[in-house]
């Protein structure tokens, strides 16, 4: 019988760093070359896509942003929409943990997915007792 | 029918038979897929800090979460008082 690969979610820190060779960023390149050999899955909330495309356009301009995520696009990443079962997970965790909106979406997909959390945002600490963190150097 | 040929660099042609010409054509197909392969990686280790350099955006993301938590902050206090 064949093994089901271990499952990462990857927050827009996770991804950020990646693309800037941040700390942390070789952690997710290995992660991803992971998940092109099939070894591991990677998925990732369309709504930390948007929070990654705000953030990218305000601080380097519209037409970097949409480069960014062309280039994401072409990552071994599966994405996930925002329906309404998603949407109430993350916000039961917003109303319960102090986290970001975003945030709440990337761990609510954690839990659904039961699968690790690739993230350096210390934010998560606060609920890591409900989470699996697989934890970016800073 | 015509038996398969291979032509050398050299231009020599060796006929081969059906056996010998299923193997090269398996080589062939296997040597293709070992191709693709690393190609695909050269796409992540592509896009591996191609966007390097100022502005950190890991900063802005935390700067901007900081904020978005304060603002909510205030307004809850605001709400209670």
């Amino acid at each position: 019988m064949s093994k089901t690969p271990p499952v990462y979610v990857l927050d827009t820190f996770a991804v950020m760093a990646h693309f800037q060779s941040e700390a942390g960023g070789e952690k997710v390149l290995n992660l991803l070359e992971q998940g092109e050999r099939g070894e591991i899955s990677l998925a990732m909330s369309l709504i930390n896509v948007g929070e990654l495309a705000y953030i990218v356009g305000r601080e380097q301009g519209r037409e970097k942003a949409e480069a960014m995520l062309k280039d994401l696009h072409s990552l071994p990443i599966t994405f996930y929409e925002a329906t309404e079962e998603r949407i109430l997970a993350a916000a039961w965790l917003k109303s319960k943990y102090s986290i970001s909106y975003a945030d709440a979406f990337a761990a609510a997909l954690a839990q659904e997915l039961n699968a690790l959390l690739a993230t350096g945002d210390s934010e998560f600490k606060l609920i890591k007792h409900n989470l699996s963190l697989f934890w970016l150097d800073r | 029918m015509t038996a398969p040929r291979l032509i050398t660099p050299a231009g020599k042609m060796i006929e081969l038979s059906p056996e010998t010409y299923k193997q090269i054509q398996k080589v062939l197909r296997d040597a293709k897929r070992d191709l693709v392969r690393p190609r695909r990686a050269s796409v992540v280790r592509a896009t591996y800090g191609k966007y390097a350099g100022k502005p950190s955006l890991t900063q802005a993301l935390l700067k901007e979460r900081k904020a978005e938590l304060a603002r909510e902050e205030r307004k809850l206090k605001k709400r209670n008082v």
